[in-house]
């Protein structure tokens, strides 16, 4: 069953702390909090859709893919080492791998006890870890490269929607519809980024962004049986928007080149994701 | 050599023969649950089935089975000492048609990523003739909820030498209960988890 306003919940707390955050209206620079504002806004905008969704968490919650939203919450912390220069990058790194560590241990529990032996433990944490150093590496990346515009959120918002399809084509309507509610979030980015494409909205705020995308890829694969290499497809999607090298490099059209990229990872996830005799 | 030499010794080894090579005037007496203090059985999961029924749209009930389970039986001379345990693997559900397995296996049903096992681990044991009334705790995506289980004996045997008896039981549950409330639209919330399973005498 397709619930709404959960989704509208989530836009709308988002698209209030990004107002807040960038003051879209007036010409003079943003508030100075606004990049912790705006990492705020996809916390704050992914965290309601869930209360909407689920009820209140328990603490501790009794599902480990609860654990989640306590993680986006938890990665605000790292925003005032995203916003400094190289004294905050060791601690940057450190601090995003303990956390993607005590999460990928938390939620791999039932696999540890039931499924996968000691190599199979270290074979799926060990390449987990790495995927997702790398990818919120690469995020940050990104947003430096392509501070202001609608391209990058958009290509966020495709990933996002992406990987709610491919999990519902698994069989999980119920984490569907958490993926699902990361997509509003990004939805005020996106209007923010055609109103004022001169506003660096996404950068050094990209902890909860990665965070996010990574552990909703990271449930699917746990518990919706969505294969890895789907999963590796649709983590690729925000790199292969850099691949198309025609058109222009900023403002509206820009756009469309890098939507094309990201599609045809996200496409061929979706595909493979097509089960083979639906049984509805 | 006196005749009577060679008739008694001839008449002990024919009384001997027969005797060692008769056969009784009626069939060996069944095997008994009530033999020792407390005879421990082990399910064999080969001719054993756990099942599941719900209703589908208000319309048909639908089966299901589960083919990776474990379970142990303890029965006591006294009823009070004995206890029933099963272990069934949510992810081994089957329903005959992979789709829907997979979606039984989500996060909208089972979510048999984080709950990988359901238990019942009874907590009494009454016997009632061939009925063993048992209370026990069942969890079930990470709930446990106290439930009641008739266990019928069905009937005991012999299986490769080793005594085997049979065991009947229907556990009915609101899903809802377990935190399992996905389609309750399209789906029933009472289900029925029916255990019928040979245990071998260890």
């Amino acid at each position: 069953m397709f619930h709404p306003l959960p989704i509208l919940y989530a836009f709308a707390a988002a698209a209030a702390l990004l107002a807040l955050a960038w003051h879209p209206w007036r010409r003079e620079a943003e508030s100075t909090h606004a990049p912790v504002l705006t990492a705020l806004a996809f916390a704050a905008g992914f965290g309601l859709a869930q209360v909407a969704l689920y009820g209140l968490p328990q603490v501790p919650p009794s599902a480990r893919s609860e654990w989640l939203g306590f993680l986006v919450l938890a990665t605000l912390a790292l925003v005032p080492l995203e916003r400094s220069s190289r004294g905050g990058r060791v601690p940057l790194l450190l601090s995003s791998l303990a956390l993607a560590a005590w999460f990928l241990w938390t939620t791999t529990g039932p696999k540890r006890e039931y499924t996968w032996d000691n190599p199979a433990t270290a074979l799926w944490l060990g390449g987990a870890l790495a995927a997702w150093l790398w990818h919120t590496a690469s995020l940050r990346d990104l947003a430096r490269r392509r501070a202001g515009g609608p391209s990058l959120p958009l290509v966020l918002f495709a990933t996002t929607v992406g990987i709610a399809v491919v999990v519902g084509l698994s069989g999980s309507v119920n984490y569907a519809h958490l993926a699902g509610a990361l997509a509003p979030a990004l939805g005020g980015l996106v209007i923010l980024g055609v109103w004022r494409p001169d506003l660096a909205a996404l950068t050094s705020a990209t902890a909860p962004l990665a965070t996010a995308l990574l552990g909703l890829l990271w449930i699917g694969i746990l518990f919706a049986e969505v294969p890895w290499p789907v999963a590796l497809l649709l983590l690729a999607a925000p790199e292969a928007a850099r691949l198309p090298a025609w058109g222009p490099d900023s403002g509206w059209k820009a756009a469309i080149p890098r939507l094309v990229g990201a599609a045809l990872p996200i496409a061929a996830a979706v595909v493979l994701s097509l089960p083979e005799e639906p049984y509805y | 050599m006196r005749l009577t030499h060679v008739l008694i010794p001839l008449s002990l080894a024919v009384t001997g023969a027969v005797l060692l090579g008769a056969k009784p005037a009626s069939a060996p007496a069944a095997p008994s649950l009530t033999a020792s203090a407390a005879d421990v059985y082990v399910v064999d999961p080969v001719h054993s089935f756990i099942l599941f029924s719900i209703i589908h749209v208000g319309a048909s009930r639908a089966y299901g089975r589960f083919n990776e389970f474990e379970g142990r039986i303890e029965l006591a001379a006294d009823a009070a000492e004995s206890s029933v345990r099963f272990e069934l693997k949510t992810g081994s559900v089957d329903t005959g048609n992979d789709g829907r397995d997979k979606h039984i296996r989500s996060a909208d049903f089972l979510n048999a990523g984080e709950f990988p096992v359901a238990t019942f681990q009874s907590t009494q044991v009454i016997q009632d003739g061939d009925v063993y009334r048992v209370t026990g705790d069942f969890t079930l995506h990470g709930v446990t909820k106290e439930v009641k289980l008739d266990m019928e004996l069905v009937g005991m045997g012999k299986m490769r030498g080793n005594t085997v008896a049979g065991f009947h039981g229907e556990l009915e549950f609101k899903r809802a209960d377990f935190g399992m409330d996905g389609m309750l639209n399209m789906l029933s919330d009472e289900m029925t988890l029916i255990i019928s399973v040979e245990a071998k005498l260890q």
